[in-house]
């Protein structure tokens, strides 16, 4: 669990991505259903995919971004609930990502 | 007709203008016609001797010049770290005391900032970002950010950012994955087989690292980045180039392999490892090369790049900023204590504070460092090729004629290519025949036609 009381996150297993210098596409292999990212929230699926804990990618924002910390916080949050929502993300204990 | 090269390949001579993208092979009739043509000395009439005369003495292109004006460097290179997860029996690139942890982001994030900032005023909507080591891969935060932070930049002013790294390929499978997908160009140390490999490249513990950089390559060889093989060929390994070509073909998809020499140094003679002879390495990398061109892998040995027109060999001289982990920014990338060892100041600045700066009196200087102040180059066919090759590691005679083994092998290699270029094979093939023509052709003292005497 993060100090902004997060747990830490692995991207769901029936979900595929492929990357190129703009942007990166995700796909659900289960129904099809795609999504492409661009800027900050590519990033942050990246950082997600390497096992980096939430910590890790809000601190790195932070610097990305020029935000403050919490801004930083506000803007992984937000993205991370979208994703909850959307199924492409999972919270996870000690496990490693998908 | 300073740029104008005259060969001896068996009974033949190559005529080789690199200014004009030109090359001929004529007999010592034809070679003698046209350099009295372009000296005035004879009558050369009119056919396909006075043309060629007419276009050598007209159509050349601007001979490369060093840089001036506003500092463009060629790419940005950032040193995430100067530690390294091996010890392989050649390199002492960097001992403890030279590693000194990882480059703050903040550091990476200023120094990208300023180059960015560079290109987009420039005008230019590419930039490039090089990563070196140490292994940059044990800092993997550090090129993590930094890729993510170019980019981002790189997208709001309208500009596109490729990235190169040299690695050793020890890092675990999701590392690699990300490597093949970010990044656009892997330089990958790999000297062949386990049984070299193991051997040349291992942990600090002595265990090989075959098995795992092997399956680095397969995993860089399946993604879209571009993988490049870097071989060290020492003594000991240079009969098995070869070998070593087909098999790293057969187990890998390479773009290129690069052939390096071990370059000496106290740890290599101290592990009683020695660099190849010269004319062994050129012979076994032409028989390599044919083995990578029917593979469609680009054999190189970087000297000998015939496609370069350029002044200097390495980043020395482009203006390109490496910035080491402590802030210092140089003008090349191996160790201060290299250069310094050779009375060579190649600081340029630092970056501190948010922001960098350079000394122009350093940045001149280093841009001084190219072929036109190489006297011993200057009738060399190779010299806007090669351009003098390293300016630490390779301090050859000032005389001109006065070849050491990586002059050799530059010069044989490169005419290998010329002659490939030419589609003359078979000319290769015979000229490996016969050592005699190599010597010949390899030690002639100047290539320059202004220096050829009646009798060729």
């Amino acid at each position: 669990v993060s100090q902004a009381g997060l747990p830490n996150y692995r991207c769901s297993p029936t979900i595929l991505w492929i990357k190129d210098a703009d942007q990166t596409i995700l796909i659900d292999t289960d129904d099809g259903a795609s999504w492409s990212m661009t800027g900050a929230e590519a990033v942050i699926w990246d950082l997600f995919t390497l096992s980096h804990t939430a910590d890790r990618v809000a601190a790195v924002l932070r610097l990305l971004l020029g935000h403050t910390s919490e801004e930083a916080w506000r803007t992984l949050r937000a993205v991370i609930q979208v994703w909850e929502q959307a199924g492409i993300l999972r919270p996870t204990v000690g496990d490693r990502y998908g | 007709m300073d740029n104008i090269f005259v060969l001896p390949v068996l009974q033949q001579y190559l005529v080789y203008a690199p200014l004009h993208d030109f090359g001929a092979l004529v007999d010592h009739r034809v070679v003698q016609r046209i350099h009295d043509g372009l000296l005035g000395l004879g009558v050369t009439g009119a056919g396909e001797v006075s043309k060629l005369v007419h276009f050598l003495r007209s159509g050349a292109m601007p001979a490369p010049v060093p840089k001036s004006g506003e500092l463009a460097p060629a790419f940005l290179g950032l040193i995430p770290t100067r530690d390294c997860n091996l010890s392989c029996e050649y390199c002492g690139f960097v001992s403890a005391a030279d590693a000194n942890g990882a480059m703050d982001l903040a550091l990476a994030r200023d120094a990208v900032d300023w180059y960015l900032g560079l290109v987009c005023r420039s005008g230019a909507q590419s930039a490039e970002v090089h990563f070196f080591g140490g292994e940059p891969f044990c800092a993997p935060g550090v090129v993590e950010f930094a890729v993510h932070f170019a980019r981002l930049r790189a997208a709001s002013r309208d500009c596109s950012v490729r990235f190169e790294v040299a690695t050793n390929g020890v890092f675990d499978e999701d590392r690699c994955r990300w490597v093949a997908d970010s990044l656009d160009s892997v330089i990958l140390s790999l000297d062949g087989p386990p049984d070299i490999q193991d051997q040349l490249r291992h942990h600090k513990d002595g265990r090989g690292t075959s098995e795992t950089v092997s399956r680095s390559a397969r995993i860089l060889s399946q993604g879209p980045a571009k993988l490049s093989i870097r071989v060290c060929v020492i003594a000991e390994t240079v009969e098995s180039m070869p070998e070593i070509a087909a098999w790293l073909c057969r187990e890998f998809r390479p773009v290129s392999i690069c052939f390096e020499p071990l370059q000496p140094s106290q740890w290599s003679q101290a592990a009683g490892l020695r660099p190849p002879d010269p004319w062994a390495f050129s012979l076994r990398f032409i028989q390599a090369a044919d083995i990578l061109d029917a593979h469609g892998a680009e054999p190189v040995y970087a000297a000998a790049d015939v496609r370069a027109r350029r002044v200097t060999f390495c980043p020395v001289g482009q203006d390109v900023t490496i910035v080491s982990p402590d802030g210092s920014v140089g003008a090349c990338y191996l160790l201060e204590r290299d250069w310094a060892a050779r009375g060579m100041d190649l600081r340029l600045g630092k970056v501190a504070g948010g922001s960098m700066s350079l000394d122009p009196e350093a940045v001149a200087a280093a841009r001084g460092l190219n072929v036109w102040n190489r006297r011993q180059c200057a009738r060399c066919f190779c010299k806007w090729h090669c351009a003098g090759g390293c300016h630490v590691n390779h301090l050859p005679s000032s005389a001109p004629g006065d070849y050491d083994r990586l002059c050799i092998q530059t010069r044989l290699i490169a005419l290998r290519h010329i002659l490939k270029a030419m589609q003359r094979d078979d000319l290769i093939s015979s000229l490996l025949l016969s050592p005699k023509a190599l010597e010949r052709a390899a030690l002639q003292a100047s290539d320059g036609i202004i220096d050829m005497g009646r009798e060729p």
